[in-house]
């Protein structure tokens, strides 16, 4: 019998795509045995497609009006970010429907929508409703959202129960507990002020200008524009009106201790009393309070906890020096680029047992800081930048690992390491926009496999050195994806295929070789460049095991 | 003096022509190939990459297509192919319906409809949903967020934003399938 409210329920989850295998078997049984399920689908789905189409509509009218506002003069409308204005059909539909007569001059008596993809080819200027050049938006845009207030800019010998990359240089942190063991940790908040933390010490961060301490020793530096920061404490709060001072919280007694400036104690009687340069106060238990003069050695300011970081920099950055020397010797190591001695053309393959692997070639891009200050990295931001590598043989297994900065996600997919062309044994590494790293195999027939890793480079990991390397491993039949040496996704592979590679690219990809899916020169391209910045990669011809992958990272570790 | 065309000239240029047209077929034809994808592979993302890989098979086969004859089946059979492609890649990240029932779905897959009157008519449909179960639908389908997503913004469960969702989506079928059925 035909169950209409079951069948609801069933066409509901798989819309929201949350079927269960059992579902999606009983959904299944029901669309084959039921003319009136099939009719009731579609029904369904015509929602979905309309709820769809009418957010792509009211996306698209904002940007209408965003152009419309922020547009002045000539504009160009670029055919190199192809990729994503296929997904923005909508948008451009929407901008030919409210401006009919422009439309009409624009495209002339052929007056036809096919135009719209013809005008993909056309670079000229065409009209001064097009898009800016390289503006990327995606078919609904989303927003992106962080409840971050404030950012790692120091770490030195940090113990946490946190996790551990949680306290990286370049971590964003959200409200919440920050609690260490041991060590010294640099915080600047988003309002400018900046807080030094030494270990042990528990606090919480609650806004982009206010914290609360809970116990420890820190310091804070409040420019003027942070005039106002607050520090919360279990006995008094510490307003600062634009000043450097310290603060020691135990649970006998606070003290405070004002290095230059003013700041304003808030009992909680809603009492306010100014403490200047040069004093200090400690309150009881009791809340009785005790001035003195203050006393700055006593705690790890800004300028000190530098001094560390840069002997820290130092010691790692000479350790992954000695390291690599013992790297460029394994046999299996066909590309080593350590981006050390930036030359203008040029990265350097480190690796010289394999004659017949040449250095790659720049084209486009910058050189920029590495892991460690004096380290330098190349950095990709324009869609043009690349470098070109061509890599001879074919191997049964193989395994690629890279320390990149990755500043942001909006392409649909981004380069790591692709090559040029989709034949069997082909490998494309990218990272897909919802931050998942994939790595693409042409299998024996000429499709694609795709492997995502389970973890995601979420906004978080966003801006910091990270290590991602993933093995396809054709003895084990298994591809895995490693992030930060740990394991990211382990999945088995159906077929048997030796990697070719060929023609390839850092950080880019040139698909014009591609005779089958790119027949036609001047046909559009997708554009998949990288938004960020690679430190060190590695191309081995075997297969790296966890430890090997876990010992990589330790080595290349920035901190 | 005008330059004589030449045989290969002529063909060029009568191929060119014909990739234009079947181009704009398929522009005409985008709103329908739109939703047989997002019907069969209802993750937003993924239905985009099989259009976009539907239109540049188009593009390729082109020459194939015989003007005059049934774009939309020979469409449809592409973007059906993508479909069946893309589930035997290791693409999908959801329970997605097997080829079989694709196919018998594609079938029975209902004829043009007035896109323009089903869109006012779920414009004022919307509105009768209530504040917060418009923000949910406007979460999902505007801004593309998962069920998560959504959830963590409003403090829901996921499985409370997807109940939400459903019902939401159940009485805007109804809703415009009642001003349809009056408009006729």
């Amino acid at each position: 019998m035909f169950d209409k409210h079951r069948l609801d329920v069933l066409l509901g989850r798989y819309f929201d795509q949350t079927l269960t295998p059992q579902q999606r078997e009983q959904f299944e049984l029901r669309l084959e045995s039921s003319a009136e399920a099939r009719a009731a689908f579609w029904k369904y789905a015509r929602i979905h497609n309309l709820l769809r189409e009418l957010a792509q509509q009211r996306t698209s009218d904002r940007f209408v009006e965003l152009s419309l506002v922020a547009q002045g003069g000539e504009v160009e409308n670029d055919s190199r970010d192809i990729e994503l204005m296929f997904q923005d059909e909508c948008v451009e539909s929407t901008l030919l429907r409210r401006r009919p007569s422009i439309y009409q001059v624009l495209m002339g008596v052929a007056a036809s929508l096919a135009l719209l993809l013809a005008a993909w080819h056309i670079t000229r200027p065409v009209a001064p409703l097009a898009r800016p050049p390289h503006t990327v938006i995606a078919s609904s845009p989303v927003e992106i959202v962080s409840k971050a207030v404030a950012v790692v800019t120091g770490a030195v010998g940090i113990e946490s129960e946190a996790h551990r990359h949680a306290y990286n240089v370049g971590a964003t942190l959200d409200p919440g507990i920050i609690k260490l063991q041991k060590g010294f940790l640099q915080i600047d908040f988003f309002s400018g002020a900046r807080v030094t933390l030494q270990g042990p010490v528990e606090l919480k961060l609650v806004s982009t200008m206010e914290m609360e301490c809970l116990s420890g020793r820190l310091s804070a530096d409040v420019p003027p524009q942070a005039r106002g920061f607050r520090i919360n404490t279990p006995r008094m709060d510490v307003v600062d009106l634009g000043t450097s001072f310290g603060m020691d919280v135990d649970s006998d007694q606070m003290e405070v201790h004002v290095f230059t400036g003013e700041v304003e104690l808030h009992n909680e009687n809603g009492k306010v009393r100014s403490l200047y340069e040069g004093q200090a106060e400690t309150v009881n238990e009791s809340g009785r309070l005790r001035s003195f003069t203050s006393v700055p050695d006593q705690f790890v300011r800004s300028k000190g906890l530098r001094n560390r970081l840069e002997a820290n920099f130092r010691d790692r950055h000479q350790r992954w020096l000695s390291d690599g020397d013992n790297i460029n010797q394994d046999p299996s190591l066909l590309f080593r680029f350590d981006m050390q001695n930036p030359q203008e053309n040029t990265l350097n393959n480190r690796v010289r047992h394999t004659p017949s692997t040449a250095d790659g070639l720049i084209v486009g891009g910058s050189w920029t800081t590495g892991r460690w200050p004096g380290k330098s990295a190349f950095a990709f931001s324009s869609i043009s930048d690349r470098v070109r590598l061509s890599v001879p043989g074919q191997f049964d297994s193989v395994t690629l690992a890279a320390w990149v900065r990755i500043n942001g996600t909006e392409r649909l997919y981004s380069s790591l390491f692709m090559t040029d062309d989709f034949f069997p044994g082909a490998l494309h590494w990218q990272v897909y926009h919802d931050g998942r790293v994939l790595l693409g195999i042409c299998p024996p027939d000429g499709q694609h496999a795709d492997f995502y890793s389970s973890k995601s480079i979420n906004s978080g990991l966003l801006g910091q050195w990270i290590h991602l390397s993933v093995v396809y491993d054709s003895q084990a039949r298994e591809v895995r994806h490693y992030l930060n040496g740990a394991p990211a996704s382990r999945e088995s592979v159906r077929f048997s295929q030796p990697v070719r590679i060929g023609k390839a690219e850092l950080g880019n990809w040139n698909p014009g070789s591609r005779p089958i899916r790119y027949p036609m020169a001047e046909e559009p391209r997708p554009i998949r460049n990288l938004n960020g910045s690679m430190d060190e990669f590695e191309f081995f011809t075997r297969a790296l095991s966890d430890a090997e992958i876990q010992n990589l990272h330790l080595q290349g570790a920035p901190w | 003096m005008l330059k004589k065309q030449t045989a290969a000239e002529k063909q060029a240029e009568a191929a060119a022509a014909h990739l234009a047209a079947v181009q704009a077929l398929f522009v005409d034809h985008l709103p329908i190939v739109r939703s047989l994808v997002l019907a069969l592979w209802p993750d937003f993302d993924g239905a985009n990459d099989i259009v976009q890989e539907t239109f540049l098979t188009v593009n390729r086969r082109a020459a194939s297509f015989k003007l005059g004859t049934d774009f939309t089946a020979w469409v449809a059979s592409i973007a059906r192919f993508k479909i069946k492609e893309a589930w035997a890649s290791k693409y999908r990240s959801f329970e997605i319906l097997s080829p079989k029932i694709v196919d018998s779905l594609i079938s029975t897959m209902p004829g043009e409809s007035d896109r323009q009157l089903e869109l006012s008519a779920l414009k004022e449909c919307m509105e009768r949903l209530s504040p917060k179960a418009g923000a949910i639908v406007e979460m999902r389908y505007e801004q593309s967020h998962s069920l998560k997503e959504i959830g963590d913004r409003i403090g829901w469960t996921a499985g409370s934003v997807h109940v939400a969702l459903s019902r939401a989506r159940m009485l805007l079928r109804d809703c415009v399938h009642a001003k349809l059925a009056k408009a006729q």
